[in-house]
């Protein structure tokens, strides 16, 4: 049977930072994912890195952890994060009595914000509303959370932290106050392991609740989804919120070439309820219009969804030394000795989160060494030989973006370049990925379903929405002859299905268009669909 | 106004070209205005007539026209005029050089396409021939740095019992950016090229055997080429359907230019037709929006081609669609979520795909009560209701028996 000191559940980005630290400090650790790192909520939300000024007056506590770990972030993943800047923007909606409140909170909470004309603001980002009352700048960014939760992995890999994805956890078992082992099974094959450990960690947000209770506890956890419309276009170039009592859809932020609203707020039962409705996106767009006047005749890319981990201390928690803005519990309060669940909190702060559950897991240890997770960056530095390199191959926009994806690892990609300069072809004409760099990602041994190709890469998430690269992933794929298993038919297919449920909700305007192209090449030329193909 | 013209068509895709082709060789003073160049560069190229209805799949596609629902175009048509119009688009290819074939049963052909695939259709140019999948060898073709065209990937989706090898040859005539299928098909169009094609494959590829290839054999409807590399190298070549830019949608395009152009009918570009004058159930006149002024086009009828949400005949908002000349409501569903199947491909008809407009068995417009609209005025193509031609594979048949139907209407 493996050993491992600790065990992480949870591949999002909590786990895989406290991966990363436990890794940095000498701990050796395993992560354990259900399906791909990622999956859940960490790249189902805005991408926002927050200033802390959405939470200034509600949680100031929150809003004073949310500046430190944005200007941490910005300092350790420059590759993830596009510093924007934010702007807060009151309408004739929303209250005077309360900007005064929040001004007073932010500069308490030590966030820096600066207060512009309505004019110029409008002139730095002409497609906001003109008749808008008052604005303010602040230091929000654009994170990305497919990018920095890789990077996370890259670096733990770096240290000896390992990780499966596709390993769902089966049961944890437990003698005597302690947990022993966890049963994994694989989502894929369906094999179950049975590992033992010293210490196990639940880092899964949403999920929290449902993993405790295979050890037989209780974890408070209400799952929110919350929608989210991604559009076609960059119609700002920095963040825009409303400023007024956090609500629906009033934060809007720019990623590259495409922008996000969000979001609402629904409790759900099940984690995993990712739905979607067209009127929850109708009534969307009802709020951006107020911000965004012709924001209904934005091309819609997708609509998608995410459930927050709410969290509310239980009844016996009390003494539980909490913040309002996450919890790390030990639950050797509840007769468990080495299992901990850390819970709540942020994106933005999941460093931090991190920090403080690998800070508990090294006590159990006896480990003194110090944290440096907010030291050291993610990516380390590219030499300038290896940009001499790149520089035959890619267009100084697509090395960034490449180097952003890939970290250390861009040197196989020039490698794979180097001896097959062809390969140098675009896959990805919306995120310039070359061939050689999907090919690279689809050997990787991380890469089990086609769509976490499109997770790496962020193929299928632009403009073309899949019509065009799917069927290049596919290319690859057999080129390499990977997925040796699975029919490419039926590779493609699901390629475009995963795109089809964020699609259909918001299926009107040019978005139909681009749903009858998809259709015309896949369906009418290729014929993905026919019956007698099967 | 006086009157410009006998019959106006708007929209220059398959089914538009087609009207104005027929209606023109009936001795009618006809036009085409156009916004752009319609989809048969996005399509194949080839005349797919009804692959499948359901998740059946059909063999005799005119036999099967009887089990259309009676809203289908087909059944609208009846199976006659079906006949005849894939008659007259086999004699229209024959006669300019590069014909359709049909099989001698009329039955469906496998395609092969792309990724390995086989599509139904029915009319096809010469270099598409399945029948040569039969030969004892096959090879595809791969060509260095070629950007949409994957060897593996199609042997991988052909293979049954037969092994595929590949053929990989150098490319001599790289552009500064990715190599398309379309510049090599330029290539292939000058001496030059057709000379690097036959000498990178002489000696490469045992006699007797098939050869499958991106469809590089020029862009224009021309199959000497093709006929060049059977006779010289003694194989079989067949050319696969490609994701866009297609270039066999490309050489039927330049086809029917070439017959719009000597029939001499009048072809405006950038002319997005935008609204139309009616009068007592009688279209006066159409208009057509420039950059700052419209423009009024007069004909005694009109044949509206401008095909469905992906051409712009068909609007969609939230809850409601319409067509976007006559503004002719086509009755969508208010919920967003009954458009459509959870699935994208799941060989049913999707419920948005059969919104159109209806119309009588001459293509005039009816409302629910089977009322004529407009009298002088006929859909055709796309904008059609009742078919989707994504699970039936019949998007070009659709689009050229309603293209023919329309242009003989009186």
């Amino acid at each position: 049977m493996r050993h491992y000191p600790v065990i992480i559940i949870g591949g999002g980005i909590t786990g895989i930072g406290i991966l990363r630290d436990l890794s940095m400090r000498g701990i050796k650790a395993l992560l354990l994912e259900q399906r791909d790192l990622a999956h859940g909520t960490s790249s189902r939300f805005h991408g926002l890195l927050h200033s802390g000024a959405r939470y200034a007056v509600s949680d100031p506590e929150a809003a004073r952890e949310c500046i430190q770990e944005n200007f941490i972030l910005k300092n350790i993943a420059p590759y993830s994060i596009e510093y924007t800047e934010g702007f807060f923007v009151r309408t004739a909606e929303d209250s005077a009595d309360y900007e005064r409140e929040w001004v007073t909170a932010c500069i308490a909470a030590g966030i820096g914000i600066k207060q512009i004309s309505p004019a110029d603001a409008t002139s730095c980002e002409p497609l906001i509303a003109k008749d808008i009352l008052s604005v303010y700048t602040v230091p929000d960014a654009a994170v990305d959370g497919f990018r920095l939760v890789w990077q996370n992995a890259h670096s733990a890999m770096r240290y000896g932290g390992e990780l499966a994805t596709y390993s769902k956890l089966v049961s944890i078992n437990s003698t005597a106050g302690k947990v022993k082992t966890v049963l994994v099974e694989n989502s894929l094959s369906k094999k179950t392991e049975l590992i033992s450990c010293d210490m196990l960690v639940s880092a899964t947000g949403s999920w929290s609740g449902q993993i405790a209770q295979m050890a037989g506890l209780d974890v408070n956890v209400q799952p929110d989804r919350g929608l989210l419309l991604a559009f076609n276009h960059r119609f700002t170039d920095r963040i825009i919120n409303r400023l007024h009592p956090a609500s629906d859809a009033d934060i809007i932020v720019p990623h590259g070439s495409i922008t996000i609203l969000g979001t609402t707020s629904v409790p759900v039962d099940d984690p995993a309820d990712t739905s979607i409705s067209s009127q929850e996106a109708d009534y969307m767009l009802g709020i951006g219009e107020k911000l965004f006047k012709n924001i209904r005749s934005y091309r819609i890319l997708r609509a998608f969804a995410g459930t927050r981990p709410l969290y509310t201390p239980g009844e016996n928690s009390a003494g539980r030394k909490a913040t309002r803005n996450f919890v790390v519990i030990d639950h050797a309060v509840d007769g468990l000795d080495n299992f901990i669940s850390v819970v709540g909190g942020k994106f933005t702060t999941y460093r931090l989160m991190a920090e403080k559950t690998t800070n508990m897991v090294a006590k159990y240890f006896g480990n003194t060494a110090k944290c440096r997770t907010a030291e050291e960056a993610l990516v380390e530095p590219i030499s300038d030989k290896v940009y001499e390199r790149a520089k035959k191959f890619f267009p100084r926009m697509g090395l960034n973006l490449a180097i952003a994806r890939q970290g250390g690892d861009i040197e196989k990609v020039l490698s794979r370049l180097e001896a097959e300069p062809t390969k140098k072809v675009l896959a990805c004409e919306c995120e310039l990925v070359t061939q050689a760099e999907l090919e690279e990602i689809a050997e990787s041994p991380s890469t089990r379903r086609i769509g976490d190709i499109r997770r790496r890469t962020r193929m299928g998430m632009g403009t073309c929405q899949g019509s065009f690269c799917g069927f290049r992933s596919i290319g690859a794929i057999a080129s390499l002859g990977a997925m040796a298993e699975d029919e490419p038919r039926l590779l493609l297919k699901q390629f475009v299905e995963e795109r089809w449920h964020g699609v259909r909700a918001t299926l009107w305007g040019t978005q139909i268009q681009e749903a009858e192209l998809a259709r015309g090449i896949y369906g009418m030329l290729l014929n993905v669909d026919g019956a007698d193909n099967a | 106004m006086p009157k410009e013209f006998d019959t106006i068509v708007v929209g220059g895709g398959l089914s538009g070209l087609i009207a104005a082709i027929v209606s023109s060789r009936r001795g009618k003073k006809t036009a085409i205005l156009t916004k752009g160049a319609g989809t048969l560069v996005i399509g194949g190229g080839v005349i797919d007539l009804l692959g499948y209805i359901g998740n059946r799949a059909i063999h005799f596609p005119y036999d099967a026209i009887g089990k259309l629902p009676y809203e289908h175009p087909y059944k609208i048509l009846g199976v006659e005029r079906v006949k005849e119009a894939m008659d007259f688009f086999k004699l229209l290819t024959a006669e300019r050089g590069y014909p359709y074939i049909s099989q001698s049963d009329d039955s469906l052909s496998r395609l092969v396409t792309v990724i390995g695939t086989m599509k139904p259709s029915f009319l096809r140019p010469p270099s598409m021939n399945p029948e040569s999948l039969n030969a004892e060898h096959i090879a595809v073709l791969g060509i260095e740095g070629l950007k949409d065209f994957f060897p593996e990937l199609l042997a991988r989706g052909l293979s049954g019992a037969k092994k595929i090898t590949i053929l990989e040859i150098p490319y001599i005539n790289k552009p500064e950016r990715d190599l398309s299928v379309l510049d090599i098909a330029q290539f292939t169009d000058k001496p030059e090229g057709k000379a690097w094609l036959l000498k990178a494959l002489k000696g490469k590829i045992t006699k007797g055997s098939t050869l499958i290839i991106p469809p590089i054999l020029g862009t224009k409807p021309d199959s000497s080429l093709h006929k060049q590399i059977v006779a010289e190298l003694g194989i079989s070549v067949l050319e696969t359907s490609v994701i866009p830019p297609c270039v066999t949608g490309l050489r039927l395009r330049q086809l029917l230019m070439q017959e719009v152009k000597a029939l001499g009918i009048e072809y405006i570009e950038m002319a997005e037709v935008v609204r139309a004058d009616v009068e007592a159930k009688r279209c006066k006149a159409i208009y057509t929006s420039a950059a700052d002024k419209e423009r009024a086009y007069s004909a005694d009828n009109f044949i509206i081609a401008t095909g469905g949400f992906f051409g712009g005949g068909l609007i969609a908002a939230p809850g409601k669609a319409w067509e976007s000349i006559f503004k002719i409501d086509l009755g969508a569903a208010a919920m967003q979520e009954d458009w459509t199947h959870e699935e994208l491909f799941s060989q049913a008809a999707q419920p948005y795909a059969l919104l159109g407009v209806k119309t009588d068995e001459s293509l005039r417009p009816v409302n629910i009560g089977g009322e004529i609209l407009l009298e002088n005025v006929r859909f055709c193509g796309r904008t059609l209701a009742g078919y989707d031609p994504v699970s039936e594979k019949s998007g070009n048949g659709v689009a050229l028996s309603t293209g023919y139907a329309a242009g003989e209407a009186k």
